[in-house]
Order: C-alpha cells, then sequence, then structure tokens
C-alpha cells in the first residue's frame, strides 16, 4: 500500500484529501460544538473568526458545522448514485458492445430516450415521483448519469471486441460472460475511470441543484448543495458560506480526480516496471 | 477418386462445401462471398499449407474452422464429427482440439494478463487441477523456449518474437491435435520468423500436432507444408503436394501466383508471368471462373461454366476447364525460399 502511495503520487493526493473530508463527516460531532440547525439570531453573516471557523450564514448558523454535517449526506449521494449509474449504465453497455445486434439496437434507443430529457428535468421527475428521501435522492440523481456510462462502456467494449485477443478466448471455449467480464470489462476500464470520476463531481453538482429547488433531502440534514443555495442570496454580504461551501465541493471532485486518474495509471499494465 | 473429402480414418479435419457469406452492410441484399464452396480434407499429422493473396478468405476460412463464425452452407466435421450437428457442451469440449495462433502477437494476447495467467487461462476454462497447471505452465514455457522467470511479466515487456511463443504456448497448453496457424509469422521479422518456423517443426513432433498454415508468403509455405492449397477469391484453385504444386501446378493462377514470387539472387532475374485487371468485384463476382477476367486462356466456357475442383492423378486437385492442357510455363527459375 505504502509502496502504491510512493510510486503513485496522484492516487496518495487523492486518496489524503478524500480521507480527510470522510473523517471530518464521520467525527462531525466531535469537531465542532454547535448543532446543525442551532439558529444564533444576534450573529447573522458573521465573517469566520475564532468562535465560527467559517463563519455563520444568514440565521447565524454555524458555517463549519453545516459543512461538516453536510458531507455526510453529500459524499453519501454522490458515492450512491454514480454507484447506482455506473451498475446499470456500465452493464447495459457492456452486454451491447460485446453481443450488438438486436439487443444493441433495443438497449440503444431505450438510452436515447433517457438522454433526450435534460438531466436535471429527468432528476426532477424521478425525484417528484419516488419523494424526498436519502435513497430516492440517489436513484433520481443516478439514474439520469446511466446514459452516459452506458454510452462509454458500448463504445469501449465495441472497439476492445475486435481485439484478436477476444476471438482467441472464444476459440478457447471461454463463455460469452466470462470474455465479457475478464475481458472486456479490464479494457474498457480506461475509460470508464475517466467518465467515473468527473461525474462524481456531477452528482455533487446535481444533488445541490435539486436541493435548491427543494426536491433535495429533507430539511434540515444540511447539504453542501443547500449550504451555498442559502448562501446564494447573500453571495456580497458573507462570501463566506458559499465560499467554504463550494471549496468542499472542488476539494471532494479534485480528490476524486487525482484518484481516479492515479488508478488508472495504477491498472494500466504498461505503466508497470 | 482419391483425396476428394471423406471421413478416412487418417483425416481430422473434413471440410464439405463450406461457404461463408456476409451481408452488405448498405443493406443492398448483396451477399459478399468471402469463402464459396471450399472442400478439402486435412489428414492427421500433416502440415496443410492455404495459400493466396490477400482478401482471398484465407482468414475467413480460419476462422468459420475454428467456429468463430457460423458456416453459411456445407459443413466442417473435425473427426468425423459435424460441427453443425452437436451440442453447446460438446462444442467446447471439442475446442480443446483444435487452437489457432493468430497473424498480430501484438493483439493476441490481453494486455492486462501476465504471461502466467495467460497460459493459465485455458485451463483454467477447461477447470484444469491447479497443481497440473503450475507444472503444465513451466513445461510449455520451456516448449517453446521463453524463460520461466518471465512468468510474471506482461505481454508489452516481450518482443514480438517472443510474444508470438507465448502465444504457440498458449494454443499448446490444451493439447491440441489440431493448430491453425493463421499468417503466424507474417508480422515478424525474417530472421525471428525462421526462429519461429523451427520451433513449430519442433512442436509438431513433440507434440504430434497437425497444422492447417495459412499464409501470403510462398517461401513460409513452401518449407513448412507437406500439401499446399491454393485460394483465389474464396475459392480453392489448386490442391497438390508440396513438390508437385512448385513444379507441376496445373491452374494459370498457381502459375502467376509462384511467378510473383521475388527472387533473391539478381541472376536469377526471370520473365513473370503479369495479371492484368484486378480481382473480380466481391459483391459482382463473374459468372464463370473466377479467375476468367484475368487469365489470358480464358475463352467462352470459362466465362460461363465454372469449373469444379476436379482430381489429377494422385494428391493433385485443380478448378480449371483446362487444366494440364495449357502451355503453362513451369518452373519460374529460382524457386522462392
Amino acid at each position: 500500500m505504502l509502496n502504491i502511495f510512493r510510486e503513485y503520487k496522484m492516487i496518495a493526493i487523492g486518496c489524503f484529501i478524500l480521507s480527510v473530508i470522510l473523517l471530518t463527516a464521520v467525527f462531525a460531532p466531535a469537531l465542532t460544538s454547535y448543532g446543525y440547525e442551532q439558529v444564533d439570531l444576534k450573529n447573522r453573516n458573521d465573517a469566520p473568526s475564532a468562535a465560527h471557523l467559517m463563519g455563520t450564514d444568514s440565521f447565524g448558523r454555524d458555517v463549519w458545522t453545516r459543512v461538516l454535517y453536510g458531507a455526510r449526506v453529500s459524499l453519501t449521494v454522490s458515492l450512491t448514485s454514480v454507484a447506482v449509474g455506473l451498475a446499470i449504465g456500465a452493464f447495459w453497455g457492456l452486454l451491447c458492445g460485446f453481443f450488438k445486434g438486436k439487443i444493441d439496437f433495443a438497449v440503444g434507443r431505450v438510452m436515447d430516450i433517457f438522454m433526450s430529457f435534460p438531466a436535471l428535468l429527468f432528476s426532477l421527475l424521478i425525484g417528484a415521483a419516488l419523494g424526498p428521501s436519502i435513497l430516492n435522492m440517489c436513484l433520481s440523481v443516478g439514474i439520469p448519469l446511466a446514459p452516459i456510462f452506458y454510452r462509454v462502456t458500448r463504445g469501449a467494449a465495441l472497439s476492445v471486441g475486435e481485439h484478436a485477443y477476444i476471438a482467441s478466448a472464444k476459440s478457447m471455449g471461454s463463455g460469452s460472460f466470462r470474455t465479457m467480464f475478464r475481458h472486456v470489462l479490464p479494457n474498457t476500464a480506461p475509460q470508464l475511470f475517466v467518465v467515473l470520476s468527473s461525474s462524481m463531481g456531477g452528482a455533487i453538482t446535481a444533488e445541490s441543484a435539486l436541493g435548491y429547488l427543494g426536491l433535495g433531502i429533507p430539511k434540515p440534514t444540511p447539504s453542501w448543495g443547500m449550504v451555498i443555495n442559502e448562501g446564494r442570496q447573500y453571495i456580497f454580504d458573507a462570501p463566506w458560506v458559499t465560499g467554504f461551501g463550494g471549496l468542499m465541493v472542488v476539494l471532494t471532485i479534485l480528490g476524486f480526480n487525482l484518484l481516479g486518474d492515479g488508478l488508472r495509471d495504477y491498472l494500466d499494465p504498461k505503466l508497470k516496471g | 477418386m482419391k483425396n476428394m473429402p471423406g471421413d478416412s480414418a487418417e483425416d481430422i479435419l473434413t471440410l464439405r462445401n463450406v461457404c461463408k457469406y456476409y451481408k452488405d452492410r448498405k443493406g443492398s441484399g448483396h451477399l459478399l462471398k468471402a469463402v464459396d464452396g471450399v472442400s478439402f480434407s486435412v489428414r492427421r499429422g500433416e502440415t496443410f499449407g492455404l495459400v493466396g493473396e490477400s482478401g482471398c478468405g484465407k482468414s475467413t476460412l480460419s476462422r468459420v474452422i475454428l467456429q468463430l463464425e457460423p458456416v453459411s452452407g456445407g459443413s466442417v466435421a473435425f473427426e468425423g464429427r459435424d460441427f453443425a450437428r452437436i451440442g453447446r457442451r460438446e462444442l467446447r469440449a471439442m475446442r480443446k482440439e483444435m487452437q489457432i495462433v493468430f497473424q498480430d502477437p501484438y493483439d493476441s494476447i490481453d494486455p492486462r494478463m501476465t504471461l502466467e495467467q495467460a497460459v493459465e487461462e485455458p485451463m483454467a476454462i477447461h477447470r484444469y487441477d491447479r497443481s497440473l497447471r503450475k507444472t503444465r505452465i513451466k513445461k510449455l514455457f520451456e516448449d517453446v523456449g521463453l524463460p520461466v522467470n518471465m512468468l510474471n511479466r506482461y505481454p508489452h515487456q516481450l518482443s514480438g518474437g517472443q510474444r508470438q511463443r507465448l502465444c504457440i504456448a498458449r494454443s499448446l497448453a490444451l493439447s491440441p491435435k489440431l493448430l491453425v496457424c493463421d499468417e503466424a509469422v507474417s508480422a515478424l521479422d525474417v530472421s525471428i520468423q525462421a526462429q519461429i518456423l523451427n520451433l513449430m517443426c519442433d512442436l509438431k513432433e513433440e507434440h504430434n500436432l497437425t497444422y492447417i498454415f495459412i499464409s501470403h508468403n510462398l517461401g513460409v509455405i513452401k518449407f513448412i507444408s507437406d500439401r499446399i492449397a491454393v485460394m483465389y477469391f474464396g475459392k480453392i484453385v489448386e490442391l497438390a503436394s508440396r513438390n508437385e504444386i512448385f513444379t507441376h501446378y496445373l491452374h494459370p493462377y498457381t502459375c502467376a501466383l509462384l511467378s510473383a514470387a521475388p527472387v533473391l539472387h539478381p541472376s536469377m532475374r526471370r520473365e513473370r508471368m503479369l495479371l492484368t485487371g484486378d480481382v473480380p468485384n466481391l459483391y459482382n463476382p463473374p459468372a464463370g471462373c473466377v479467375f476468367c477476367d484475368r487469365c489470358v486462356y480464358a475463352d467462352s466456357r470459362c466465362r460461363s461454366e465454372a469449373p469444379v475442383l476436379r482430381g489429377y492423378g494422385e494428391d493433385r486437385q485443380a478448378a480449371c476447364h483446362y487444366a494440364g492442357e495449357l502451355p503453362l510455363k513451369v518452373n519460374w527459375g529460382g524457386a522462392p525460399c
């Protein structure tokens, strides 16, 4: 493990950033003396100080506390929804790219329909139909991600399928599903990692957008999206609210991207000594 | 008639009127006849050479033989068992008996597998015992001349020749009876080609193999084959033993093909039988003999009636109406190889 970190700096930095954020989320109660919905109307929109590390928002709530607790929701939602999108999209993409023909045509048209909705509208639709809860939030953010994963996986699987090593596996008696998961899937991984890390950021933003539209996590549980949106109205008077909320999103996305790129390199046999 | 496809015990593989057609992608309904009515049998223990210019259907034929693609017509039978009539399970078991070595060693090994995994894979698929696998991998590495300390390397760390050795080790893992080598040395340097060819000759003895050796390289084919079939435009135009085909060819296309092989020594420069025209349109082949448009001897019969592969004495077959009657120049001075 340490060797990996030493050799792949990007994995080390990415892991460091993500684990710090994860730890603060887990130990949030120990890291703050305020409650996330503790209103203090005397100290509204206070600038960062020793008492309030990241200042306070328009209700006088401690931004640091809300960011800490917000990480719980935001990380859960982004990870789960990307996992949902990946599972649906990559599975069908792999299937279609490998078998081609009729199944490819049929699934492809269904994915086209999904893609024809703007992602946010689609999220709203699912969110409205399922009602507000964390799980439904993950589904409504995750399902619109599926067509992207589908397209990338399918395209990669189509090109991998042309290689002679696929025919070679077949000639040895490797069954379709074995060939698909042992040969095609690992070789589509580089393309998948790129989409994976970039969609992680998309999921966090989608979650905040839904939160802004009132279809997010039931209040008062904070999420980063909610922190940003609540601070938006006072962005000139109290830039620290949106600023620190946004900073967390940026850091998380950066962490995922570094980890994703690093893992891609780590898994590439050509870069191994 | 001798040597026509039959179920003789010495025949390991029998092809009867094998056809492979592809539909035109644009949906015009035209059929592309990649392989059209090919019949021959391969005898146990021989090296059967298949030669022809690019695009003549050699590789398609190899894919059909290995059941990587279904036939459009005709039948392929391995040791008397017709592939079309056996179930999935049996086909899986039969895949052990015949293996393929592909042309491009850079493309035919999964880049994410170590050499050990690559050689182990066929044995894992067929549920070989784990300890048996380990000993077999070492043995196979030794057989093909790869150092055993390379087991944990990745394919990209190998040279082309080493990769092809790995491919051969992989294809031998299941102890097949028949090995189809589809341009197996064409992608390699000439010096490496010789090494691999010698290796294949040794392995043939050691493992009691039968080869179907596909190549466009006449020198290679002449070196390794016992019998040679010449393919043109999806059909076998001539089939004979190696010595016969290089000296007493019966088909004008064979004559032209042999005359096209370059000769090394400058003093051996000689006249060539130059063909005019081009390979026929794939979607619109000529009505008669596929070679009639380019053949200097073609007459009205050739243009209307397709010749069939007929026997001419022992071990010789040709698909030409006038086989044996044409004044073909024999021996183009300094045969290739």
